[in-house]
């Protein structure tokens, strides 16, 4: 009874495991499916234009 | 020896930045759902980011800062109204569906469900912590709350997604030409629960 028992628990527990490997990388999945994508133009275009707006060699405000 | 506040010079900060934007787009997708909210938050997440470098410290972790930035600015611009659009299902299934492997697309459709159902605080944790590969320390510091906060919140959250996953039947396993080792391993699954329940 006590064999069975542990055995039962040892399976419980590789099962659980299981389940949490599969769904840290299900979660990741998710996470990647987005950063996988082509970024949108937009970004880097904006990202650009504020870096050129806020000129570097301009301490002065008065541009 | 050590500067209080040492910078990055501009054009190292863009560089690390734009490589940022990716995830800047991820975890904004998982706040607010809908792919386009979603990008026009990581947008401003990143422009903000921009226009805050010179409170960032070189050496730290600039993906945990610009998602504390992120965070701040959809919570504190009741953003969070927008997730509602986002539990549209067909919606949710047309973006997770990816067409390179379509039986997939039902576990993670699955998935989002259970992680809609979580508590918004849960939620995050979860995403940041699971899958954004944060550290506790740095979810902690996005977040505003104690490390114990955010590991209890992770395994809490842990915890509900699977319950929700083994209650509800929506593809978890799939549906069509389940194999017989899975079906193995989910009958050895419902009889973990149980024997699990009767521990407790």
């Amino acid at each position: 009874m006590d064999d069975k028992k542990t055995g039962g628990r040892k399976v419980a527990d590789t099962e659980r495991k299981r389940r949490g490997d599969r769904l840290g990388e299900q979660l990741r999945r998710l996470y990647d499916d987005v950063t996988h994508e082509n970024v949108p133009d937009d970004f880097l275009r904006l990202l650009e234009e504020a870096d050129r707006s806020h000129s570097p060699d301009s301490h002065n405000k008065s541009s | 020896m050590s500067e209080p506040n040492e910078r990055l010079d501009d054009t190292a900060f863009k560089q690390e930045l734009a490589g940022l934007i990716p995830h800047l787009r991820a975890f904004a997708r998982s706040l607010c759902g809908d792919a386009t909210l979603a990008d026009d938050l990581a947008q401003d997440a990143m422009l903000k980011a921009w226009h805050a470098r010179e409170s960032f410290q070189a050496g730290t972790n600039m993906k945990a800062w610009a998602f504390t930035i992120l965070r701040n600015i959809f919570y504190s611009e009741k953003r969070r109204s927008w997730r509602r659009s986002s539990l549209d299902p067909e919606v949710a299934e047309a973006t997770l569906v990816s067409p390179a492997n379509p039986g997939d697309g039902l576990d993670l459709l699955a998935l989002r469900n259970a992680l809609n159902l979580l508590p918004d605080d849960q939620r995050e944790a979860l995403i940041l912590v699971g899958a954004g590969g944060l550290a506790y320390e740095e979810a902690a510091e996005v977040c505003g709350c104690a490390v114990g906060t955010i590991k209890s919140r992770v395994s809490r959250a842990r915890k509900a997604v699977m319950e929700l996953l083994d209650n509800n039947e929506i593809g978890f396993s799939g549906d069509s030409g389940i194999r017989a080792s899975e079906a193995f391993d989910d009958i050895m699954g419902q009889a973990a629960a149980i024997s699990s329940a009767h521990e407790s």
